[in-house]
């Protein structure tokens, strides 16, 4: 029996055919785009970020060159602007309008080439930094407009604080702002920033303030709606050997309460598996129910979450324990369910901090229109078990 | 069947080969060619990871991947696989998985040119850079995609002390969509779950568990085909049990499973302790090259936990560890992520561990000891018990026993198997009575570590009676032999059993150890012996022995056994002393004497003191009425008399007078 599997992508970022379009969200960061707002991108991990601004890259509106790249590697200032330079090459030489300018552009750098049994090598003595502003002034002089999308940003800023220093992250920080708010850089070049850690959260801990980052546009990736969730799955079903009604499919979004493609695809892989295994094409809701046992087995490191929080914030753990106890217990948990817990504990300092800076910023949770739940359902089913809140009378 | 091209055999098959013997793991295989296969160009793919313990076929399975696609045309002409397993050694940095790529590549012709990383010296990452760059840069001329099979790829992820590599790594596979990674790993890496771990949740976890037993039989049937070796196949249909417990033994790893196979048809004449001897010897270099792979620490306490054989906890770790509890529960958080260890969750809130694989744990008991038996034993027993059916348990019992009794069995193994049978609930009481009886006697085992003989005998005294009363001399000897009964006793309830199996030799000399240690009753039955065996000059030393507490004993015996004491006398012709103990003891009108005594005495031609008895004691002729005229006839002289004997009892006289005329015969020549 030819088996042919859901058209699921649960590792790498979703593109080409495996790609669900978030039309949405793309067009609201086109939104900002076009109207020369840089944009912070935020959503924990695996919800879904890359895919979509991969294909915004790939897909760009016409007036823009664009391109993305993960930049998580970049450790100093050298590695970030040496990645514009190439970025902003690669993009206008794919997109741009005239490409005699970019190739002299380019050739200026006398020992950097790119091709076929060509080495790069990075020039130690240019200063890239410069390079990059001047290649800057080149654009707008040639009418070009070009886009980024740099994916773990925080991550670099994170690093060149860790490598190089807090005064090299701070004047990356402060040349981004310059960039978006030099109206003569801000017309020509947009910066999409991707981040599942809160760029925020790192600031703060960089430079003690959030200033510097403040005037961002920020654009948050939430989990799917109902309806897009079920578009979803079938989407992910087209021409799959297994097959699911109507009945299944409401049953197994149930199951996942919170529709993040990442877990929704988990669950189909492991239904296809159960199927696969027995030769049987149509999904029942035991089966649903076993594959998501076996999911929560598979995840064995859940432990590892709580243990965490005990081991890092012992004074806080109660207050944390509890939130989360309760968020698995209903699901959501409002901001003043979290107030009323932080009150409990005695908490009313720092308890939004820590929401957002622990609980928000290493992946439990996730707010949505001032409601937090859980990023992952197996998580919350997990923690749902292990810390069971008592029933109140 | 050849092991070595069982344990080893993906490194020197070819591409055909690994086709045509690869048997389980089909699913895995199928499933992800199938993906392979299916990825359209421009949509993403998806990279793996097989989790599975050494011997899991993770190797095996990337390897197959890898002759899958050398062998498929289609796949061949958009795909290039470089399979990593064999240099892995090799790869201390990223740049050196990019540089086996290209020295792979190279090898196929593909002529890229070598980058000097001393050009880079100040900047690592961009000669990590630079060789991803070639590699990519050969695939996009080629119009090839890259499937990179790299087995224990979390030696990889995990390069010596920073995440730069991991999160370098990552950055690339998303930036460049020419490289799919199939990696095999013996660890849940913390890289693919940890939230801020580059690699979270970014492969896909493919978990290689235990074969099950349909796949089992599936590798076996496979394995008797090609090899063409139908024990194979016997073994299936004769020992479908021991298939199971093989299966159960090893986890269902292919490895080691095929080990205990070739074991089973290769040496069917080698049993019990030999042949788990040798099935540990066999296994040695897979599971030594498991322990490689551990920290010092991590080693440390796997070996302790071995020890305990059951489950055990943290706070019994500890004390063998020498390690607080947090060190010990983090070594055991990482010896469970490397499947070396599972976790049990007990009733109460403690968690409790033990080795995943039994066999391996058997193994470390086998070899990693050192005193260690008791631990081993347990082991053991719960070897033996999976290992054979109850029957088979029962007769490896007995051969065990034959073994040990003739002494063709050398001490440690002897200890370790004698304890672990022993522990045994399979093995009935009688066999393990047997055991134990060979065991002690053979003095192979220090008494001190085998358990008390009561365990096994309930009431040793009351066994050795029973055993008596059964008439099983031979059980009753070796009771005695292992009884703490004292020695006076001993020796000569043991001359009693070997009395009775007529082995007047051993029946001898323990009789005569009792007599030393001043058991009377000894020398009666010593006496009986040489007396019975005609032998007069032991007699006499015995009886006439000049020392004084044998003198004693004498007298007290010739108390006890008045009448066999005079017999004796008698017979050694010592008639002074005779007629000394006789005094008026046959005199006496009302004194009934044994009809055996009397019988002795006209052996020993005594018909007058007979005689005189019977006249003088009417009781008596009246109820040894055949020995009176046996006696009359005896006499000369009694024709008239004899002509009261009645005809009834006539032919029972004609027949004890046969008998004592055999006896004089005997006695006297």
């Amino acid at each position: 029996m030819k088996w042919t599997k859901p058209n699921t992508i649960t590792g790498s970022a979703a593109e080409g055919s495996k790609y669900f379009r978030r039309k949405d969200i793309e067009d609201k960061l086109w939104h900002e785009i076009v109207n020369y707002n840089h944009v912070l991108f935020l959503a924990p991990r695996r919800v879904g970020k890359s895919s979509i601004v991969m294909y915004m890259a790939q897909n760009n509106i016409n007036s823009f060159s664009s391109k993305y790249e993960n930049i998580q590697s970049d450790s100093s200032i050298q590695d970030f602007y040496y990645r514009m330079c190439t970025m902003s090459y690669d993009a206008l030489s794919t997109y741009g309008k005239t490409k005699n300018w970019l190739s002299k552009w380019w050739n200026r750098w006398k020992i950097t080439s790119v091709g076929k049994d060509k080495i790069d090598i990075k020039n130690v003595d240019i200063d890239y930094r410069q390079e990059f502003f001047d290649l800057l002034n080149d654009i707008q002089q040639q009418k070009e407009k070009v886009v980024l999308f740099l994916d773990e940003f925080p991550d670099v800023i994170w690093n060149i604080y860790n490598k190089s220093g807090s005064q090299d992250a701070e004047t990356l920080l402060n040349d981004v702002r310059e960039l978006r708010q030099t109206k003569s850089f801000k017309d020509v070049f947009i910066m999409v920033l991707l981040g599942s850690i809160g760029l925020s959260h790192i600031v703060k801990k960089i430079s003690g303030r959030t200033d510097k980052v403040n005037d961002l546009h920020k654009e948050y990736l939430n989990a799917l709606k109902p309806q897009k969730a079920q578009e979803f799955l079938e989407y992910l079903m087209v021409g799959a050997t297994m097959q699911i009604d109507e009945e299944t499919k409401t049953y197994i979004l149930n199951k996942i309460g919170h529709f993040i493609p990442y877990y929704i695809q988990l669950i189909i892989e492991e239904c296809d598996d159960i199927l696969y295994d027995e030769k049987r094409k149509d999904l029942t809701k035991g089966d649903v129910n076993k594959a998501y046992s076996l999911l929560l087995k598979k995840h064995e490191h859940f432990q590892d979450w709580n243990d965490r929080l005990a081991k890092y914030f012992p004074e806080k753990y109660d207050f944390l324990l509890e939130v989360l106890s309760t968020c698995a217990k209903h699901e959501y948990l409002s901001i003043q369910e979290v107030f009323n817990i932080a009150r409990a504990h005695n908490n009313l300092k720092e308890w939004k901090a820590d929401v957002d800076d622990i609980l928000i910023a290493d992946g439990y949770l996730n707010e949505e229109e001032d409601k937090f739940c859980f990023n992952s359902p197996l998580l919350r089913d997990w923690w749902k078990s292990r810390h069971p809140l008592m029933e109140k009378q | 069947m050849n092991v070595e091209l069982i344990q080893y055999q993906n490194a020197h098959q070819s591409y055909d080969e690994v086709i045509n013997n690869f048997i389980v793991r089909q699913k895995e295989f199928d499933r992800v060619m199938d993906d392979i296969r299916s990825t359209q160009d421009g949509s993403s793919f998806q990279h793996y990871v097989y989790v599975g313990k050494r011997g899991s076929g993770k190797s095996t399975l990337l390897r197959r991947i890898q002759a899958e696609i050398e062998h498929d045309k289609k796949l061949k002409a958009k795909y290039i696989a470089v399979n990593l397993s064999e240099e892995l050694s090799g790869v201390y940095r990223l740049y050196d998985l990019w540089d086996y790529v290209i020295r792979d590549f190279n090898e196929n012709g593909y002529g890229i040119p070598h980058i000097d990383f001393r050009l880079y010296k100040h900047d690592m990452k961009a000669y990590t850079k630079a060789l991803h760059l070639q590699v990519i840069t050969v695939l996009q001329s080629h119009k090839k995609k890259l499937i990179l099979l790299v087995d224990n790829i979390d030696r990889v992820l995990n390069t010596r002390g920073s995440d730069d590599d991991a999160a370098l790594l990552r950055e690339l596979l998303m930036n460049f969509k020419d490289i799919r990674i199939i990696g095999g790993s013996t660890v849940m890496s913390e890289q693919f779950w940890k939230y801020d771990m580059p690699f979270y949740e970014f492969f896909s976890i493919k978990r290689l568990e235990a074969l099950s037993i349909e796949e089992v039989k599936k590798l076996l049937m496979h394995w008797s085909k090609i090899k063409k070796l139908p024990e194979i196949e016997d073994l299936l249909t004769k020992y479908p049990g021991k298939i199971q417990s093989i299966r159960m033994l090893t986890d269902g790893m292919p490895r080691t499973m095929l080990l205990f196979v070739d074991m089973l048809i290769n040496r069917p004449e080698q049993h019990g302790y030999h042949y788990l001897q040798l099935l540990v010897d066999r296994a040695t270099p897979i599971y030594q090259e498991r322990l490689a792979t551990l920290s010092p620490a991590q080693n440390k306490v796997l070996t302790e936990l071995a020890f305990f054989w059951d489950a055990a906890s943290v706070d019994q770790l500890i004390p063998r560890c020498k390690m607080d509890g947090k060190t010990v529960s983090a070594l055991l958080n990482q010896l469970t992520q490397s499947r070396h260890v599972e976790k049990i969750k007990g009733n109460t809130k403690n968690l409790l561990y033990r080795l995943e694989e039994r066999f391996f744990n058997l193994w470390f008991n086998m070899t990693q000891g050192g005193p260690q038996q008791r631990h081993e034993a347990k082991a053991l027993t719960d070897f033996l018990e999976q290992w054979y059916e109850k029957t088979e348990l029962n007769n490896l019992s007995i051969e065990f026993s034959s073994f040990i009794k003739k002494g063709e069995i050398r001490q440690d193994y002897a200890e370790s198997m004698s304890l672990a049978l022993l522990r045994s609930k399979k093995i009935n009481k009688e066999n393990k009575q047997k055991l134990y009886l060979d065991v002690k006697k053979s003095g192979l085992v220090e008494a001190n570590k085998l358990n008390e003989p009561e365990q096994f005998f309930g009431n040793i005294e009351e066994a050795i009676k029973k055993a008596y009363d059964n008439k099983d001399f031979q059980k009753a000897i070796e009771i005695l032999y292992i009884s703490d009964i004292d020695n006076g006793r001993k020796y000569f309830e043991l001359g009693l059993c070997y009395d009775n199996l007529e082995n007047y030799f051993e029946a001898e000399k323990n009789y005569l150890l009792a007599v030393k240690n001043g058991i009377i009753d000894a020398i009666y039955s010593l006496s009986i012996i040489y007396y019975r065996n005609n032998d007069k000059a032991k007699l006499k030393n015995l009886i006439n022995d000049s020392k004084s507490q044998a003198i004693d004993a004498i007298r007290l015996f010739s108390e006890k056994y008045h009448e066999f004491a005079m017999l004796l006398y008698l017979y050694l012709g010592d008639m002074e002393k005779f007629q000394e103990m006789s005094g008026h003891y046959l005199n006496e009108a009302d004194t009934i004497v044994s009809d055996s005594f009397i019988l002795s005495l006209l052996i020993h031609k005594q018909t007058n003191w007979v005689s005189h008895y019977f006249q003088t004691n009417e009781a008596a002729k009246e109820r040894y009425k055949s020995l009176y005229y046996v006696t009359l006839m005896l006499q000369a002289g009694q024709e008239q008399e004899l002509l009261k004997m009645p005809p009834e009892i006539k032919e029972n006289v004609e027949d004890v007078i046969a008998t004592i005329k055999e006896q004089q015969k005997f006695y006297y020549g």
